[in-house]
């Protein structure tokens, strides 16, 4: 029954594995950019907030227990050590492997060891990574190495070695976790202009330190719920129980030093003043700080297994809500650049998640980790030739649908991520809308008031006194016109801002040159757009002969080249002509006063 | 209706593609896998691989096989084999959907000679169906699955050709349309078919012969030695 | 140190200082659009021309701070102050972490994020150009001499002579003299110029300085904790071995 437990898990993890497989691929074959929602403004976003400094702080029980056992000798915590570690352990490598997608040059990853900027928090944080995740390597170790697979001497001496360097290894451990954990938050004091003042605060790594710890603690528990859950193991109530008191200590010194950080900014009443910056400090602090902290410190529902949960599972999102306000949520950045991660950051995090999830898994059945002694039942069971096959079949079958699965989720999200990605960034569109007014014409295809003000009426009366035929003044720049239209506008055909645009109607010529037969009537060979005629063959007076600019074709320009290269390749001609230098610059045309107020009007009747 | 032409053409053509792909990759790590567990557990292991390979090869092309019982059924599965694939996968208009979904591009091969290749192939293709119907061996053999995947494959080929023509009678973007979304169908079915022999027929022998140890030919050795020389009575 | 000093009432928006930008650096054709870049910098566009009401120009690059929070936050010295005054970019030093771009007051860094090997990007005040002995190409090609480039401390004292000599007409501050410690880039104004920064106007003190104590620490945080550490366990494992001995002791004792 447990063994079934435990491969729905691993077949879900498997399917989410594969598509973060999917996202990281496209990540590396497409770009930041196109994969993801960062931009200028934030630079940093879910990987930092969530996988980085939320897995760094989730680590943190690999130190506390640790010290717990070596440091104050409180032995009963030893049962939960092992898993700590390896907690601790597959955290920091989650953390370096989303790292390695977020860094824009991932395999420069080592300039930091050659380079040293002892004046840069970020260099501190990259030694303390790399350090760190030395020592817990070198900590759980043991368990890999005691396992009958290492029966080698040399093996063997290394574990021997290991072993008794453990009291300098913890120890080390321990200052290196409470430098990284708390420069964590040194990151953020060089922001003081960036960052709301409800998260800005110059005791910060004091703060993600103490966090940190709580956090950690948490997650210890949260995990042997899960692995009770999973192997059908006994909980340690009386363990988690002492763990869940020391948690409330720890959260009421976090919230303690929150509130009295606030307090000596004089920002006690901020949260209170109803912007959402509020609301999000008072969900973070009051649902992921003060109620964990209230129900830890009742002895009746920490020893219960549901109010332990309950307070660990909001204590645990409450400090990565955190990381993430202090990282990306609260930076401020202006309205029209707002961030929210895409669905392969998001795809990406999960994936990484998973398979760090399954590594977990993977350990834990093979080797030591909860200090059970079944271990043995089972290789007995496997020596036996007729177990041997049935186990062999049943791995057989678990590849089946497992491979199945897989091939599914890929093709899947191989599917469903959103063209931009897969095929890279694109512009988004814009829609041009109609020049507004008469005599003097207001220009502003996107409609952000930025537009021009076009005296039509000056430009017809000197183009009618240069032009040599009234007829073709016009077409000067009116230089195609639609079948029985004598002056097309501009926004007819260049109907985006940015984005050249299609000005031919396929399904409509298929149906008036007569349906299926009609093909050859363009296409000469094969339907492809290749082999199609040019539009003149048979449009011969649809382009006018007196434009300069432009030549006739199936795509139109975007609105603000097509424009801009109409009128400042005039504008530069008279430039030189009439000796007015300023003509073709940009204030000639782009006024900062605005449409006319009767153009205004009219804007206002036509955009309700 | 462009919309799901469009779709047909854009993200599902992408997740048929990964499918087909990936599924052929995992059928054929499967096969292998399984038959070094085979190997493995065999007592007898010896494996005669120049002859497995040259009947491979032979089977590929099956010149010989002209000689032999069912030339008819030969030379169809031959012409039908051919069309499928150079029209299937150097056909313009196929390779321009690639371009626009992974970005990859060969060249094509001229109109002409494929609209050949394909009445050709739907030719091959009316034999063997006409084979399946009628030969009682044959139709002894025969599953549901063989039946469906024939005929699709041939509305798909005759699909194609028609709507490549100028006499069309069916308007143009409803014939893409049952193309397009069969075509996507029938490459999603491939992996988990015995389409999949695509990619896995170099395998057949080499399994056959760890399986079962049987000589090539064997079978009609048998047949020979149970029914006299003419199997066909069957 | 060098400098440039930017009048605004002279400004007539004309973007040739733009234009030359692009030239001298060879950056690309694209025009950010309005959701990817606020103040018109982008990866493509290492200085702008910011219109405000009353026909006003505001030309915004970065401004090189004299202690610049960048070159405090770069963990690999990629982003280097030069002695001259220049803040510039070592692209084969940089691991694209970004945290120069979160660490600048103004915002000025920007990323190449269409481009699969991506680099920041930013004004460097053109000093390849500065080593040939050329100006700055925006110097050189501004029409109205609304910039001026010399020795950061002449164009100080010009600027304050200025703004002095016409107190009804311009703002009577320096921006750039105190911000953030002090930038190379400086302007006088007849508008205020607050919104420059990236949210707020930055304060007078250097960016580098607010990491600086938390640096400080680190060695004696680490070697504290360590002894700390090692003393505790020292003292409760003794106190233990003490405990067991005496329990020992009185059990004979009761024997």
């Amino acid at each position: 029954m447990s063994q079934r437990k435990a491969t729905i898990v691993k077949d879900f993890l498997w399917a989410c594995t594969a598509a973060g497989f999917v996202a990281i691929i496209l990540r590396f074959a497409y770009g930041l950019g196109a994969t993801t929602g960062l931009s200028d403004t934030t630079p940093w976003g879910f990987w930092i907030g969530f996988d980085l400094l939320g897995g760094v702080a989730l680590a943190a029980g690999g130190f506390t227990i640790a010290a717990a056992v070596y440091i104050f000798h409180l032995e009963s915590y030893r049962p939960l050590l092992r898993s700590a570690i390896l907690t601790a352990f597959l955290g920091y490598l989650s953390v370096i492997f989303a790292l390695l997608c977020d860094l824009g040059l991932p395999w420069h990853i080592w300039k930091p060891m050659v380079n040293w900027q002892p004046h840069s928090v970020m260099f501190e944080v990259a030694w303390c990574v790399m350090l760190y995740t030395t020592v817990l390597s070198l900590e759980f170790a043991p368990v890999v190495l005691e396992h009958p697979w290492f029966r080698l001497p040399i093996f063997r001496a290394v574990l021997t070695l290991l072993k008794r360097l453990t009291l300098p290894l913890v120890i080390l451990g321990i200052a290196l976790s409470t430098l990284h954990q708390s420069s964590l938050g040194s990151l953020f004091l060089i922001v003081p202009y960036r960052l709301h003042p409800l998260w800005y605060s110059p005791i910060q790594p004091i703060l993600f330190f103490v966090s940190a710890v709580a956090l950690g603690l948490l997650t210890v528990t949260l995990e042997a719920f899960v692995s009770a859950y999973l192997y059908d193991h006994e909980l340690p109530h009386g363990l988690l129980a002492g763990l869940g008191k020391v948690a409330a200590i720890v959260l009421w010194v976090y919230l303690a030093l929150r509130i009295g950080d606030l307090i000596f900014r004089k920002l006690i009443l901020a949260p209170f003043n109803g912007s959402w910056q509020g609301v999000l400090f008072l969900i973070e602090l009051g649902l992921g700080a003060l109620i964990p902290a209230i129900l830890l410190s009742i002895p009746r529902v920490r020893r219960s297994p549901i109010g332990l949960g309950t307070s660990a599972i909001l204590g645990v999102s409450g400090i990565i809500l955190n990381r993430l306000s202090v990282s990306v949520i609260a930076q401020y950045r202006p309205p029209e650049t707002a961030y929210f991660p895409s669905l392969s950051e998001l795809l990406i995090s999960l994936g990484v998640l998973s398979a760090i999830g399954l590594v977990f898994l993977f350990i834990v059945e093979t080797f030591n980790v909860f200090g059970a002694p079944e271990k043995h039942e089972l290789d007995q069971s496997v020596s036996s030739p007729v177990s041997y096959a049935f186990q062999d079949d049943l791995w057989r079958n678990h590849i089946l649908r497992r491979s199945f699965v897989v091939v599914l989720v890929i093709a899947a999200t191989f599917a469903l991520l959103p063209s931009q990605i897969v095929e890279g960034r694109m512009m988004p569109s814009t829609e041009v809308r109609s020049a507004v007014g008469g005599d003097i014409l207001w220009i502003d295809g996107n409609r952000n008031e930025e537009g021009v003000r076009f005296e039509h009426q000056k430009h017809i009366e000197r183009q009618r006194q240069q032009a040599t035929n009234e007829e073709t003044a016009c077409a000067v720049c009116h230089h195609l016109s639609k079948p029985g239209d004598q002056a097309t506008p501009c926004w007819e055909c260049h109907r985006d801002m940015y984005l050249p645009t299609s000005i031919f109607d396929h399904t409509f010529h298929q149906q008036a040159l007569g349906g299926n037969v009609s093909c050859s009537e363009c296409h000469i060979g094969e339907h492809i757009a290749d082999s199609a005629v040019g539009c003149n063959e048979c449009h011969e007076t649809m382009a006018s002969k007196e434009s300069t600019t432009v030549k006739f074709n199936y795509a139109a320009r975007g609105y603000v080249d097509a424009l801009h290269d109409q009128c400042v390749s005039c504008h530069k001609r008279e430039a030189t002509a009439q000796n007015k230098e300023n003509l073709p610059r940009c204030p000639t045309c782009h006024r900062a006063e605005g449409a006319p107020p009767g153009v205004r009007r009219l804007l206002s009747l036509s955009n309700p | 209706m462009t919309d799901w032409l469009e779709i047909a053409q854009g993200p599902i053509f992408r997740f048929a593609l990964a499918i087909f792909v990936l599924g052929l990759a995992r059928q054929v790590g499967l096969t292998v896998s399984g038959a070094l567990t085979a190997i493995r557990r065999a007592k007898d292991r010896r494996l005669p691989y120049r002859e497995i390979a040259k009947e491979t090869l032979s089977w590929i092309f099956p010149i010989r096989a002209l000689r032999r019982a069912r030339p008819l059924q030969s030379v169809a599965s031959f012409a039908f084999h051919i069309g499928v694939i150079l029209a299937g996968l150097f056909l313009r208009n196929h390779i321009d959907i690639f371009q626009s979904n992974v970005g990859i591009a060969w060249i094509a091969l001229p109109r002409p000679l494929l609209d050949c290749l394909t009445l050709l192939a739907i030719a091959g293709a009316t034999i063997l169906l006409l084979y399946r119907v009628y030969s009682l061996s044959v139709r002894t053999l025969s599953t549901a699955m063989d039946y469906i995947l024939l005929v699709m494959i041939l509305g798909l080929m005759i699909s194609g050709y028609i709507a490549g023509q100028s006499w069309n009678p069916i308007p143009y973007n409803t014939l893409m349309l049952f193309h397009t979304w069969g075509g996507i169908l029938l490459v999603i079915l491939i992996p988990f078919t015995k389409i999949a022999h695509c990619v896995l027929f170099p395998l057949t022998r080499f399994c056959t012969e760890i399986a079962w140890h049987l000589t090539p030919e064997g079978g009609s050795e048998v047949i020979h030695t149970l029914y006299g020389s003419d199997g066909r009575k069957v | 140190m060098i400098g440039i000093l930017v009048d605004v009432t002279r400004c007539i928006g004309c973007r040739e200082c733009v234009a030359a930008c692009v030239n001298a650096n060879r950056l690309g054709k694209n025009i950010p659009l309005p959701q990817h870049s606020a103040d018109g910098l982008s990866s493509q566009r290492w200085v702008s021309v910011i219109s405000r009401p009353g026909e006003r120009y505001v030309r915004k690059s970065c401004l090189h701070c004299l202690e610049p929070a960048c070159v405090s936050a770069c963990p690999v010295g990629a982003m280097q102050k030069t002695p001259a005054g220049p803040v510039v970019y070592d692209a084969s030093l940089c691991m694209g972490c970004r945290y120069c771009m979160m660490a600048c007051p103004y915002g000025v860094p920007r990323y190449d994020w269409d481009h699969l090997v991506p680099y920041v990007r930013k004004c460097t005040l053109c000093y390849s150009r500065l080593k040939e002995g050329k100006l700055p190409a925006c110097v050189e090609a501004c029409p109205t001499q609304a910039l001026a480039f010399g020795q950061r401390s002449e164009l100080l004292s010009q600027a304050h002579r200025l703004i002095r000599s016409e107190p009804m007409k311009f703002v009577q501050t320096v921006y750039g003299e105190h911000e953030a410690g002090g930038t190379l880039i400086l302007y006088i104004s007849d508008i205020p110029l607050d919104w420059l920064g990236y949210h707020v106007a930055p304060g007078p003190t250097p960016l580098p300085d607010y990491t600086a104590l938390a640096m400080s620490l680190v060695a004696p945080t680490s070697l504290g904790v360590m002894a700390l550490m090692a003393g505790t366990w020292w003292v409760i494992q003794r106190r233990m071995k003490l405990m067991g001995a005496r329990a020992d002791s009185s059990e004979g004792e009761t024997q």
